[in-house]
């Protein structure tokens, strides 16, 4: 008969059960569905990599041959090399379609491509193409293909003998096409001996090298300087490459997110559960007395009670879980965007599950079982008196006199209503602040985020058209450049790999020779004139800094790679927005250093007559407009912007049942004080004020908490994200947003409860012992 | 019954062929059952009966807490039983006092601010503090009811009650929670102040005892009247033993 009790108890707590569920379902579903993200992007690419044999290190030199390969092949560390011919080439007759061209050996077994028909090329008169490429270009296996390789005039005609993907090329860009566009940029293989006219035979201009884990990159690169000294040029690590590693870098540039947010949303969650949990069975101590008395064991009294919050896990857990993956899934595909990817496949996080389940378990399940335990403790007929009231006092209000006579009859009523219950006073306000918190949090990231995007859109590129130098320019040739008709103004960048060394520590970095003044080109997006670089020393990346264990007025000494000689520079400033590192151009000539810009942005009276200009320089090897590049900065940013909409929407989701959960909890509680002021012939709206005001007193200091609260959780969360250089922004907007949402949300579940009073029986509420 | 046919009621209570059914699923209660009565105005009236018999069901409908599934309900000239809800808590608010078994008072209140929370919405109610020294509650206006005793409480609700200046008194089971002594002393306050203030006071009880007290007593049995008696000589609460 006790069971038969327990579902009829059940129709009586179903309000608060359900809405403690949904709390603990939307706490399940961020945290499975977030962790999720992480997990199921390392998933995909893990095995996208394994599968494809993906290089970790791409090293590109000059005149390597396979003697160099076969001593890299030799060092400690290194577990795989393999060579290759890359090139650039283009459509014949459409110089507007691009290639990426690899040269590969026979024993082809790294970066491996994922073949989507066909198969590899066998010969020298074949082709193998990305399939988006091919589709885009009309190009079927077996069709034949015609390229012209770029800046050497050779033509070459090509059978496709199969299409696919390729990890190496996940996000195919280039200095043309910042963001993915397989209709215009592609790649393509062709066996070695296709290219061999170009470099002589066994010569590469590329190694594909892996290596064991115990293998670090700055011992790869001191191991590859010394077997193959000047003939490197550049060493990129995988986890550099944005081609093939853009979709992990998403990922890892949300890692603060995704890790941060589910943590709170589960405290809130557990707060709830603990509350609700708390009061549930706190309400039921004179039902508990009763059982005792009966002679139930106090065995089957805990499991009575246990079960009431068993069932919220057992409701709010499954659904949750199961939602988590459509959210995994729907960010998935939102930073995989423009990610060639081949068919992939969103699984659950078992991982997240098992630990949302244990923490929810271990909320609802141990409070309930604390709770349910300490009233067990006491004897059935203690159990069965009501709880003793705390006895009366004045609240700190009554004691300053002139205020307390000055208030109304019913702000008297409401103030000691309010405060005379300090344990759901504080559960109430610390509830709603942390929901204001979340909300706020959500908006001001998307503020930071935006701010960030703008900046880099609107004020830190303030050229027309940025302009991809040969490396082998001369002086005469960018003078001629900056000076060419049309231009109104030019600034010079060079680029070069460089090792940096402090007392205890030593990094790889790019290091950005600028002009002494950069008005064109910000370092800083967020720069509000123009950037004048030190005479004295150089600008470091903060998170290298940090690395390096260097601060402003440090000496850090450079090495190039290489090279044997060691120059001593002072950090001048370490800045949180910089990439690398930054010297001016008068410091780099009086280094005595030779100075080949890479990289020019210039303004024109009429860019697009400049770009029809630029045809004209051989030693240009690429130019995009300031739209095409800030366009592709806004799809990136956008992409991670949907993660911060969801996350508002989570926000407000979970602020909203939580409001209502302690909005029907405290009803409950009061039901009898309800009921009272019904019989004693209130009308309906003077006791909707009385009562109602309680809430929004509530939610008013709730919100109050909730803003430091928010503004402190911001900036932990903004300085956590080293990946994006992203200010801590405190708009009135946001703040105005999330009070009002949080308001309205207070004065939602008002009016759902103004409607539960219609439905209170007066007789009922006070006809039983209170 | 009922000394009802006839009769021209110009005040007090008047009940006419009473009905409430409750609906439960598919059986259907009938806890009053064509009840017909008639109260004059100032009457101490003790309505008496085994648990279930329909008295506190009465006691709601002439309280405007609840409605009778048929038959007509008069007090003072009002006939209340085609009320609506508004209707109903205007007549609560105006014309009721209801003193319950379990007191009922606002625990975050004092119990001067209790009687106030009442007197603050009637149209003439009496002074919250004169009325507490009448029930002899002077000394304790600012307690909360936490820091009374039980008679206290009761003397407290009582006190809420009266401040209103009702047409009405109803209390069920006034008693129901006091020992002896107390619910005596709460008994003989409730009669004087019918007495002096020339109220209608109901009084629902199942103790049989306090019959001879009330000046008509109504005796129910299954949700129909067993009796209903006119007493010219009422005993003082304070001369009954039981």
């Amino acid at each position: 008969m006790i069971w038969k009790n327990f579902f009829r108890d059940l129709r009586r707590t179903a309000s608060r059960l359900i809405s403690v569920s949904i709390i603990t379902m939307i706490a399940v579903v961020v945290y499975t569905g977030l962790n999720g993200i992480i997990y199921n992007v390392d998933r995909i690419m893990g095995r996208y990599y394994m599968e494809h044999n993906v290089a970790d290190y791409w090293l590109t030199g000059v005149g390597l041959d396979m003697a160099d390969c076969r001593a890299l092949e030799g060092l400690n560390g290194i577990t795989g090399v393999q060579p290759q011919i890359l090139l650039d080439a283009e459509e014949r007759h459409n110089s507007d379609i691009t290639l990426s061209l690899c040269g590969i050996p026979a024993d082809w077994s790294i970066n491996t491509p994922y073949i989507t028909e066909g198969r590899l090329p066998a010969n020298s008169q074949e082709i193998f193409l990305s399939d988006q490429f091919a589709q885009a270009r009309g190009l079927q296996v077996g069709d034949w293909y015609e390229l012209t390789l770029t800046g050497l005039g050779i033509h070459l005609r090509l059978q496709v003998c199969g299409v696919g993907k390729d990890p190496e090329y996940l996000y195919p860009v280039n200095a043309t096409t910042p963001s993915p566009d397989l209709s215009r940029y592609g790649f393509a293989y062709v066996r070695e001996e296709t290219l061999q006219d170009v470099m002589g035979p066994h010569i590469y201009n590329q190694f594909c090298i892996t290596t064991s884990e115990s293998m670090s990159m700055a011992q790869l690169r001191a191991a590859v300087d010394d077997v193959l000294g000047s003939k490197v040029v550049n060493i990129l690590a995988l986890e550099d490459n944005q081609q093939a590693y853009s979709l992990m870098e998403g990922k890892n540039n949300l890692v603060p997110i995704l890790t941060f947010f589910p943590t709170l949303f589960f405290l809130c969650a557990v707060l709830m559960m603990v509350s609700t949990m708390n009061r549930l069975i706190e309400s039921a101590r004179s039902d508990i007395g009763t059982f005792k008395a009966l002679g139930y064991s106090d065995h089957t009294i805990l499991v009575y009670y246990l079960l009431h919050a068993l069932l919220v896990v057992v409701i709010g857990f499954p659904i949750g879980a199961l939602l988590g993956k459509y959210i995994a899934a729907l960010i998935v595909w939102t930073i995989a965007t423009g990610c060639d990817l081949p068919p992939m496949e969103i699984v659950h996080d078992f991982q997240a599950w098992g630990q949302a389940v244990g923490l929810t378990a271990l909320c609802c399940i141990g409070s309930a079982w604390l709770v349910a335990r300490s009233l067990l403790k006491e004897s059935p007929a203690q159990c069965m008196r009501p709880k003793a009231p705390k006895s009366g006092g004045s609240l700190f209000l009554e004691h300053i006199r002139p205020l307390w006579r000055r208030l109304g009859f019913n702000q008297k009523y409401i103030l000691r209503n309010t405060f005379r219950n300090k344990v759901r006073m504080l559960t109430c306000v610390v509830g709603i602040a942390f929901c204001m918190a979340l909300v706020f949090m959500a908006f001001a990231i998307k503020d930071s985020m935006d701010a960030y995007s703008n900046a880099l859109a609107g004020n830190q590129n303030r050229y027309d058209v940025m302009v991809s130098l040969n490396t082998s320019v001369t002086e005469r040739q960018y003078s001629r450049l900056v000076s060419a008709p049309g231009v109104t103004g030019a600034e010079l960048e060079m680029t070069t790999t460089c090792w940096l060394y402090s007392s205890s520590q030593r990094a790889t970095t790019t290091l950005t020779v600028a002009e002494d003044t950069v008005s064109l080109h910000l370092y800083d997006p967020y720069a509000s004139v123009p950037l004048s670089l030190p005479q004295e020393g150089l600008v470091l990346e903060k998170q290298l800094a940090d690395e390096l264990g260097l601060a402003e007025g440090d000496s850090v000494t450079l090495r190039f790679t290489g090279e044997n000689g060691y120059i001593t520079l002072t950090v001048a400033e370490v800045n949180r927005c910089v990439s690398g590192a930054y010297v001016s151009r008068s410091l780099w000539r009086s280094l005595g250093r030779a100075y080949t810009p890479t990289a020019a942005y210039l303004t024109a009276a009429d860019p697009v007559a400049l770009e029809t200009e630029l045809d004209h320089y051989d030693f240009v090897d690429g130019w995009q407009s300031r739209e095409t590049v800030t366009a592709a900065v806004v799809e990136k940013m956008e992409n991670t912007s949907m993660v911060v909409y969801i996350l508002i929407v989570f926000g407000g989701g979970l602020a909203c049942i939580v409001i209502y959960n302690l909005g029907i909890m405290s009803f409950f509680e009061q039901l009898r004080s309800l009921a009272t002021l019904m019989v004693l012939g209130f009308y309906e709206r003077e006791i909707k004020r009385l009562q109602l005001s309680e809430n929004l007193i509530f939610a008013a200091a709730g919100i109050l908490l909730g803003i430091p609260l928010g503004i402190a959780l911001d900036r932990f969360l903004i300085l956590s994200i080293t990946s994006m250089p992203l200010e801590v922004m405190v708009t009135p907007k946001a703040i105005g947003l999330s009070c009002g949402v949080t308001m309205l949300f207070a004065l939602g579940v008002n009016v759902v409860i103004g409607r539960k009073m219609r439905e209170i029986d007066m007789l009922g509420a006070l006809k039983s012992v209170e | 019954m009922q000394p009802l046919e006839g009769v021209e009621l110009v005040s007090g209570v008047r009940l006419e062929h009473v009905v409430r059914e409750y609906v439960m699923g598919k059986t259907t209660i009938r806890a009053v059952d064509d009840v017909s009565f008639s109260i004059p105005e100032g009457k101490y009236t003790i309505i008496l009966g085994a648990s279930g018999a329909g008295k506190s069901t009465v006691l709601n409908i002439l309280g405007g807490m609840d409605s009778p599934t048929s038959g007509l309900v008069t007090v003072n000239d009002k006939e209340i039983s085609n009320f609506n809800k508004k209707q109903l808590t205007q007549y609560r608010r105006e014309s009721i006092g209801f003193v319950f078994q379990f007191y009922n008072l606002m625990p975050n209140l004092t119990v001067l601010e209790n009687v106030e929370l009442a007197s603050q919405i009637c149209k003439n109610p009496l002074d919250a503090r004169q009325v507490l020294d009448m029930v002899g509650l002077g000394d304790r206006m600012g307690n909360f009811p936490a820091q009374c005793s039980g008679g206290e409480q009761q003397r407290g609700a009582i006190a809420r009650a009266l401040a209103k200046n009702p047409d009405v008194l109803l209390c069920d089971e006034p008693t129901g929670a006091l020992d002896y002594v107390t619910g005596k002393a709460i008994l003989a306050l409730l009669y004087d102040l019918c007495k002096k203030s020339k109220k209608t006071v109901v009084v629902v009880t199942h103790n049989g005892a306090l019959a001879p007290t009330a000046d008509v007593l109504i005796r129910m049995k299954s949700g129909k009247i067993e009796s209903f008696t006119e007493n010219p000589n009422p005993v003082p609460v304070q001369e009954l033993e039981w």
